[in-house]
């Protein structure tokens, strides 16, 4: 009933609907002086998410970065000081990502870094979605685990019942205190990189393979959110984090600063003392149900095909490294980083192509598996938050920086960033993935692949299975791809995309003539 | 809360006193949503609504009072804040029925505070935003309730078919399903009736209000019409520079057996039965379908209205400009007019 409680009972994101107005008398009791009775939860939970991010930037997080922006007619662009930075005003319903990405955490149950200076509201960030995920606020606090150089495994995770030591025979029958913490939807480690590298040996196993094990002990935790915060937008802090642990995290979110703009919302607050985080309306509160059945819905959400090429084609620009090997498959950096080669230097190799369009040499490294599939579910949970059926281009592009933050490294040795105007890219870094986004769509679209994909057509065509397929249409397909090759190998410089083709083409070329091997053998 | 010291009673006092902190945070809350919430305009609010409300309730169930108090407090924020009530409202007879029933049905505010409280709130300012005389029947129904509603549920379930008979006739169909749940002694009480009716005699009474709109309760009971008559219901419309509805003169038609009217820029459809006749903005799309040959009653250029059912003069139909009708109500504009007469078939 507070004002702070306040839930707009506007919708978030109003939608056009077919007016079918029936009148309903219980409509009388509801008015001005807001909902008389526990309304039957008739709204949707895609509108109870949207309803929880506008409840936390209007009235918890005082945040008025709308960077996730989009656009439904094209925007008014202003072109602003002396680097003619250009400001857009966006003409859709557009987000803070400091808010909405932890939102989209807590429900995807993905594994969240926050990041920025002290007193940004990092944690008072993490804490908020604890308390969305129905955690009193007492819990949430205690189950915090903060970050310090004296951490030990046993702070972290609980330690054997000192009874159960002195008297136990074997392993088995010693207790374990297992932390509190551990049981819980939402798990937040503050200042993770003021934690001891032993220590977060240990969280490893916790984040990475939801357990945690003392003592021949294994305690299974829950599907969980985490929210992870540091200082240091590189993980680097008291210890140095290990890289495995790093790899780990999903999404890197900046806690940008308190603009003094704000000052006076801020007043206001100090002057009420309101606490946003004891005020939270449990209309925006999830049960754990409630967030299962959320994580089903986002799953549901389809990646139309063309999207998807899209992002197979972006995905495909950086793991090629044509210096690193001879044969085809080990053409990539991870040859050279395994050889204990500078990777900088081997890019930097003169192989006659141009390193600015090769989008392949911005990067030290290419996308991990992992990476992908968190790209895809956090597009899927884009595509939902904002009310869609499938996943557009444009959630793709949003969501992108922020998953691959920590994922793909530049290489900042590259040509690219030494050119006129790109130099800011060396610092910044969402703003760099979001450039090589539109830089892999806008080459996609000069190659015409939408139209003009002969790898694509024959990838279908296998789909389809090869039951049936007779010895001649088997030859023929594999005289096509061998005319492909042929093709290619005339005057085309490689590249990361053209190589994942030739591989994706040897392996039909391979399926194709085992089954004609086959097919054959049969006949004799 | 120092002004508020000598009209409050000890332990309400005090209760405001160990909230004080709590109660002054809600108010500097609510001026954030509502900027211009005036202090002294809430506080003779508190002065004149609240603190009765309270302290009737602390009368009834001192266990509770904290609980309600917490919930006027911030109801009142949100309606003061709106300029809904209080000393600034453009019409207090809300305000005034708000106090009148809560301090009536204290056991129901203490129950369930804040459904009772947001309930009648909301449905006084809405009758009040009609027409004032409408929050006053509708209080003066409700207070009548007072020993045969048993819960706030029931209490406020008949709060829905007495605002229908206040006169908000668009809501006649759910309100007939939810006069249907009522016990028959409340139910009589809020159709008007002097005597409670036996059950069977209530839902009796309930289908032919259902299939009759424009015959009332009582004169059901007291026996249903001799013969086929037409009712002059009374006027609707009026230029809008008066307060009315339409800019020019409207044209009437039918579509869907319901009645329309429309001028130059809007459609309106017309509700009515026997307690009472409004205009709801219709789609302006709505097809005239039904031309004046397939309508049930007819108007001739005397004035002689005819129908299956029998024959009437009316005058003010005489010259009719247009005119719709469906199987029960027929509405008539005359030449020039921005006015409409609504008429109502009552049969026996």
């Amino acid at each position: 009933m507070s004002f702070f409680k306040k839930i707009s009972q506007a919708p978030t994101n109003p939608k056009p609907q077919v007016s079918d107005h029936r009148f309903d008398i219980t409509e009388l009791y509801e008015g001005p002086a807001g909902q008389s009775a526990q309304k039957e939860a008739s709204q949707t939970l895609d509108e109870k998410l949207r309803q929880a991010y506008f409840w936390i930037v209007n009235n918890a997080i005082i945040s008025p970065y709308y960077d996730i922006e989009y656009n439904e007619k094209a925007p008014r662009t202003f072109s602003l000081g002396d680097e003619k930075s250009r400001l857009t005003l966006p003409t859709a319903q557009s987000y803070s990502s400091f808010v909405l990405l932890p939102l989209l955490n807590l429900v995807v149950r993905r594994r969240c870094l926050l990041v920025g200076g002290p007193g940004r509201g990092k944690t008072a960030s993490a804490m908020l979605m604890g308390l969305i995920a129905g955690y009193p606020i007492q819990e949430v606090k205690r189950a915090i685990q903060h970050g310090q150089p004296q951490m030990t495994i046993t702070d972290l995770l609980g330690n054997p019942l000192p009874k159960d030591l002195v008297s136990a025979d074997s392993m088995d029958s010693i207790r374990i205190a297992w932390r509190k913490w551990l049981g819980m939807r939402v798990k937040i480690i503050d200042e993770y990189n003021r934690i001891p590298t032993r220590t977060q040996s240990a969280l490893l196993t916790v984040m990475a393979d939801n357990y945690a094990e003392i003592l021949d002990h294994v305690f299974e935790c829950p599907e969980a959110a985490w929210y992870l915060t540091a200082n240091d937008d590189a993980g680097g802090g008291t210890y140095q984090v290990i890289e495995a642990l790093r790899d780990r995290i999903d999404l890197v979110v900046k806690a940008l600063h308190f603009s003094p703009r704000f000052l006076g919302d801020l007043l206001a607050r100090i002057e009420s003392g309101i606490k946003p985080e004891e005020t939270i309306p449990p209309e925006i509160v999830f049960s754990e149900a409630e967030i299962s059945q959320l994580n089903e819905q986002i799953l549901a959400i389809q990646i139309p095909l063309p999207v998807l090429r899209r992002l197979e084609f972006f995905a495909s620009q950086f793991e090629f490294c044509d210096q690193a090997a001879e044969q085809f498959e080990y053409k990539t950096k991870d040859t050279v980083k395994l050889s204990g080669l500078d990777l900088a230097s081997v890019l930097g190799e003169d192989t006659g192509k141009d390193k600015v369009k090769d989008l392949g040499s911005q990067t030290r490294n290419g996308l991990s598996v992992r990476a992908l599939m968190t790209l895809m579910i956090f597009g899927k949970a884009m595509a939902y938050f904002r009310g869609g059926q499938e996943v557009s281009l444009e959630d793709f592009r949003q969501i992108l920086p922020f998953v691959l933050h920590d994922k793909l490294t530049p290489n900042l040795e590259s040509p690219f960033f030494e050119q006129e105007g790109k130099r800011k890219y060396r610092v910044d870094r969402i703003g760099w993935l979001r450039v090589l986004f539109d830089l892999s769509c806008a080459e996609y679209d000069r190659l015409d692949l939408d139209r003009d994909d002969p790898v694509t057509e024959l990838s279908n065509e296998l789909a389809k299975g090869l039951e049936g397929v007779s010895e001649r249409q088997a030859e023929k397909v594999l005289i096509r791809i061998e005319k492909i090759l042929d093709d290619w190998s005339i005057g085309r410089k490689l590249y990361g995309h053209l190589h994942d083709d030739i591989l994706k083409l040897k392996y039909i070329h391979q399926r194709y003539s085992n089954y004609l091997r086959w097919l054959r053998w049969k006949k004799s | 809360m120092a002004a508020m010291e000598k009209i409050v009673s000890e332990p309400l006092q005090k209760l405001l006193q160990e909230r004080q902190h709590q109660l002054n945070s809600l108010f500097l809350q609510a001026r954030v949503a509502y900027p211009y919430l005036a202090g002294d305009v809430f506080l003779s609010h508190l002065r004149d609504t609240i603190v009765p409300i309270i302290e009737k309730a602390l009368t009834h169930d001192s266990t509770r009072v904290l609980v309600v108090l917490e919930t006027v407090y911030q109801i009142s924020l949100r309606l003061v804040g709106q300029g809904l009530m209080g000393p600034n409202a453009k019409n207090r007879v809300a305000e005034q029925g708000w106090l009148n029933l809560l301090c009536t049905y204290p056991a129901f505010l203490c129950q369930e505070p804040l459904l009772v409280a947001t309930s009648v709130a909301n449905v006084l300012i809405h009758l009040a935003e009609i027409h004032p005389d409408k929050a006053l029947m509708w209080q003066k129904t409700m207070g009548s309730l007072e020993p045969a509603a048993e819960t706030p549920q029931e209490w406020l379930k008949a709060g829905l078919v007495a605002a229908w008979r206040c006169g908000l006739p668009h809501y006649r169909n759910p309100a007939l399903a939810k006069a249907a749940e009522l016990d028959s002694v409340i139910g009589s009480k809020v159709l008007g009736l002097e005597n409670a009716l036996t059950q069977d005699g209530y839902q009796i009474i309930l289908s032919k209000l259902g299939s009759q709109p424009w015959v009332r309760p009582l004169e059901w009971v007291k026996g249903a019409p001799s013969k086929p008559e037409l009712e002059a219901f009374g006027w609707i419309g009026g230029f809008v520079g008066f307060g009315g509805y339409f800019t020019t003169p409207p044209v009437a038609f039918a579509h869907a057996d319901r009645l329309f009217l429309r001028d130059d820029t809007n459609a309106w459809c017309l509700e009515g039965d026997c307690f009472g006749v409004i205009l709801k903005r219709a789609n302006l799309d709505v097809p005239t379908s039904v031309s004046e040959n397939h309508y049930p009653m007819k108007v001739r250029k005397d004035g002689t209205i005819f129908s299956q059912h029998g024959e009437w003069k009316v005058k003010a139909a005489a010259n009719a400009a247009s005119y719709a009708a469906n199987s029960t109500t027929l509405v008539v504009v005359p030449k020039d007019s921005h006015h409409s007469l609504v008429l109502g078939l009552r049969l026996p």
